[in-house]
């Protein structure tokens, strides 16, 4: 572990502190709008980087590293942390690193700077959080501080962006002199064991090595190896490793805090008022469904108006660009095959993007934590953690998004159970199918006051979900236990409570709709193009025969297609590829009360669920699918069976189908966001076959016992 | 004595933490052996309870795990 002394020409600064120090606060501040949202090498969590700009008009790249309380990383999104530290050839390797100290938690906030001084980066000490630590009644000798600390020091207020000038003074002035690492001497025998293979400057580095190598992508594999056997061979308890080396410093530091600041008054702060009231036994239970429910009202109803303009923006769109466009197989591709596929994933940007707004506030203000608090109790008896309540919830938006953020639940079992039963959560691509089958089906009388028999179904639907996933979840638990150890604890801190900075809610809204948009949208798009393909093309003598009895049956009963071209549609749907799959799986789907139409429509289905309903439209030759929903309703609900003359989409048929969707694995984007999360392909075959057989036999019992 | 026996309020000395990845997420968030907490909050059933360490800090740990969680009340 050699580092290379350096010159002071900054261009990589690094920003490292505990959580809620404010250090994206100070990231924020500094760097304005100017970031960009990129993956570290080899791992999928969010890497923030953004462009500082200078008063003199220098540039410098700051990146802004996930919010840790110690270097023994415990959870992937901590352990980014250690590749720019120790790769020598990690290309955010910093110049700089700026150590933001959380006033109101001195002690705590030296660990992590203690442990970075092994390292031999200059380091720029920023202390935050002042007020905090005023509001407690603590105060801190700044002189005394910066003059103990031996290292350049600011004092700033990264809220109301104060103290930045100096900061950036003191970046600029400073002197090439580096921070030499407290060289302590390998004492023990499996540290210069270590030191003979792979340098080390100091035990720290020893530490860090054998209790993260598992995790350290640089390492080579034989190196891991090597590093798995001085454990064993030394007998090496790697949990008490840790904890004493944090321990002695944290003895060490806590003397040197008493001597630059005063002990914490016994005041009752703001946050503990509020406390009194939002973690209240039973009000704060209360507080949360209130807001629970604010938050689902604002999904659907804040939604539908942008929803309704990209859908209408679309279809224009689409009907200019054919009316420019010669008629041609290309120019099909573009509209029904690419075009269509970037709508399917457009339209649902305006839920994403407000719910992940809303669950942005809530953890700004600090009180996200407080409802993982709350729901810990409930949530661990299906062996899920408080911290499951934001991807179960976010599930009811997208599933992509709400499995990317298990990232922050340390304990592997607990997150791979929400990770499998998160997708059962009602997602907003099951709403229009929802919606539908519900239209035809459920009378839209009131009963219950306010409440439509239409909307009682819809949330119970929703209900169905979640129960679905608690169920699961608890099942789960106990398949794992045999292959998972328990090392389920929940440990969590519970932040000040503060408004909302509007500017990094603005940036979590756009990252997340951004990861939903890029993750979910090739794949989306790689699909529509595929079922395209297969909805275009068949047989070839199959589908002359299928556009020559479209024709003559028009001439003969006009009255049963919107138009000539419809009916060719829906003749030669049949007749392609897909309408041969779909015939193929009938046999399979009958006893759900599916015919090979509806079979086509749930492999169309696999590219978002929502396709079910153009599909639909195509089949029944309603010919523009778009805003002819009613005519669409009307088809379905007066199709026969050409056999029996029975109603096609019967009460028994649709609820099995709303139970079919409710809980069918029909996204691939998922399978794949799941796989890349869990590092495997097992996980999300697995998904794939629970969920299907949960589909299946639950439709089959609803069609069996409504028909 | 055990974190789940104090009541709000009350002051105590974390003794042995009986569970040691639980000692060193604590350690590492500032509070470990030999801290002086408050008992913060308890939840219904069972459920997490909160500590208020010196500095003030609020810290939530599953019952199960205060159950092992011994302390010396003050």
């Amino acid at each position: 572990m050699t580092t290379t002394t350096q010159a002071l020409d900054i261009r990589n600064i690094a920003l490292l502190g505990n959580p809620n120090a404010g250090k994206s606060s100070l990231f924020n501040a500094l760097t304005g709008l100017n970031q960009k949202v990129g993956n570290y090498s080899g791992v999928t969590i969010d890497k923030n980087t953004g462009t500082w700009t200078w008063a003199d008009g220098k540039t410098v790249d700051l990146i802004d590293l996930p919010g840790i309380y110690s270097l023994f990383a415990k959870s992937p999104d901590e352990r980014v942390v250690l590749d720019p530290l120790f790769n020598l050839e990690n290309k955010d390797r910093p110049d700089l690193i700026l150590l933001v100290l959380d006033a109101s938690n001195l002690t705590r906030s030296l660990l992590l700077l203690d442990q970075i001084r092994a390292f031999n980066f200059p380091i720029v000490v920023v202390l935050n959080m002042l007020d905090v630590a005023t509001n407690r009644g603590v105060e801190i000798d700044l002189k005394k501080l910066e003059q103990k600390l031996d290292l350049p020091f600011v004092a700033i207020n990264a809220r109301l962006q104060s103290g930045l000038d100096t900061l950036e003074q003191t970046i600029q002035t400073l002197e090439p002199t580096l921070n030499t690492p407290a060289s302590s001497a390998l004492t023990e025998a499996w540290e210069q064991e270590i030191h003979q293979q792979i340098p080390l400057q100091n035990n720290f580095h020893a530490k860090l090595l054998l209790s993260q190598y598992e995790h350290l992508p640089f390492l080579a594999t034989t190196q891991k190896t090597f590093l798995a056997n001085i454990v064993h061979k030394y007998q090496l308890d790697l949990i008490e490793l840790q904890t004493q080396d944090s321990q002695q410093r944290l003895t060490t530091l806590n003397a040197f805090t008493e001597e630059v600041a005063s002990v914490p008054k016994n005041v009752v702060t703001l946050t503990e008022r509020l406390d009194k009231v939002l973690l209240h036994n039973i009000g704060g239970y209360f507080i949360f469904f209130t807001i629970l429910l604010f938050v689902f009202q604002a999904i659907f109803n804040l939604a539908t108006p942008p929803m309704d303009w990209i859908e209408n923006s679309f279809t224009d769109f689409s009907s200019w660009l054919a009316t420019l466009l010669p008629e041609s197989l290309l120019t099909d591709l573009l509209i029904d095959g690419i075009i269509a596929g970037i709508g399917g994933i457009v339209i649902f940007i305006p839920q994403i993007a407000i719910l992940f707004g809303i669950i942005s506030i809530l953890d700004e203000t600090g009180y996200m934590a407080r409802v993982m608090f709350l729901t810990d109790k409930t949530m661990s008896r299906f062996g899920l953690n408080g911290k499951s309540i934001v991807p179960l919830i976010s599930g009811t938006a997208c599933a992509v998004p709400a499995i990317m953020a298990t990232r922050n639940i340390t304990s592997w079992k607990e997150r791979l159970t929400t990770i499998m039963v998160t997708p059962l959560m009602s997602c907003a691509a099951r709403l229009p199918v929802y919606i539908i089958f519900i239209a035809l089906v459920v009378p839209s009388a009131a009963v219950f006051g306010p409440f439509g028999l239409q909307s009682l179904v819809l949330a119970g639907l929703y209900l169905g979900g979640f129960l679905a996933a608690l169920i699961s979840a608890a099942i789960f638990n106990k398949l794992l236990s045999r292959d998972i150890p328990e090392d389920n604890f929940f440990v969590m801190e519970l932040p000040s409570y503060k408004l909302p900075q509007w500017k990094s809610v603005g940036i979590t809204i756009y990252q997340k709709t951004s990861d939903f948009v890029w993750e979910a949208g090739k794949i989306i798009i790689a699909l529509s193009i595929i079922l395209w393909v297969l909805a275009t093309y068949g047989p070839p003598t199959a589908m002359q025969q299928a556009e020559q009895e479209a024709i003559e049956l028009y001439q003969k009963q006009p009255q049963i297609a919107e138009s000539e071209a419809a009916l060719i549609a829906s003749k030669q749907l049949e007749a392609s590829y897909i309408g041969h799959v779909g015939h193929f799986i009938e046999p399979v789907i009958r006893p759900l009360g599916y015919d090979w139409k509806i079979g086509i429509a749930l492999i169309t289905s696999f590219a978002a669920r929502e396709v079910f309903v153009s599909t639909m439209a195509t089949i029944y030759s309603v010919g523009d699918p778009d805003g002819t929903e009613g005519t669409l309703l009307d088809k379905l609900r007066n199709e026969k069976n050409p056999e029996t003359g029975a109603l096609v989409f019967s009460t028994a048929t649709s609820f099995s189908l709303l139970v079919f969707y409710l809980f069918a694995m029909q996204c691939i984007a998922t399978l794949a966001i799941v796989q890349r999360e869990t590092k495997s392909w097992k996980w999300p075959m697995i998904q794939l076959a629970y969920m299907t057989a949960l589909a299946y036999f639950g439709a089959l019992l609803t069609y069996q016992l409504l028909s | 004595m055990v974190l789940t026996d104090l009541n709000v309020g009350e002051k105590a000395i974390i003794e042995d933490f009986n569970n040691p990845q639980v000692e060193l997420v604590m350690t590492d968030m500032g509070c470990p052996l030999g801290t002086t907490i408050e008992l913060y909050h308890k939840t219904l059933s069972n459920g997490p309870l909160s500590i208020k360490t010196a500095s003030g800090n609020l810290l939530a740990i599953r019952s199960k795990e205060a159950k092992n969680l011994i302390i010396r009340k003050q």
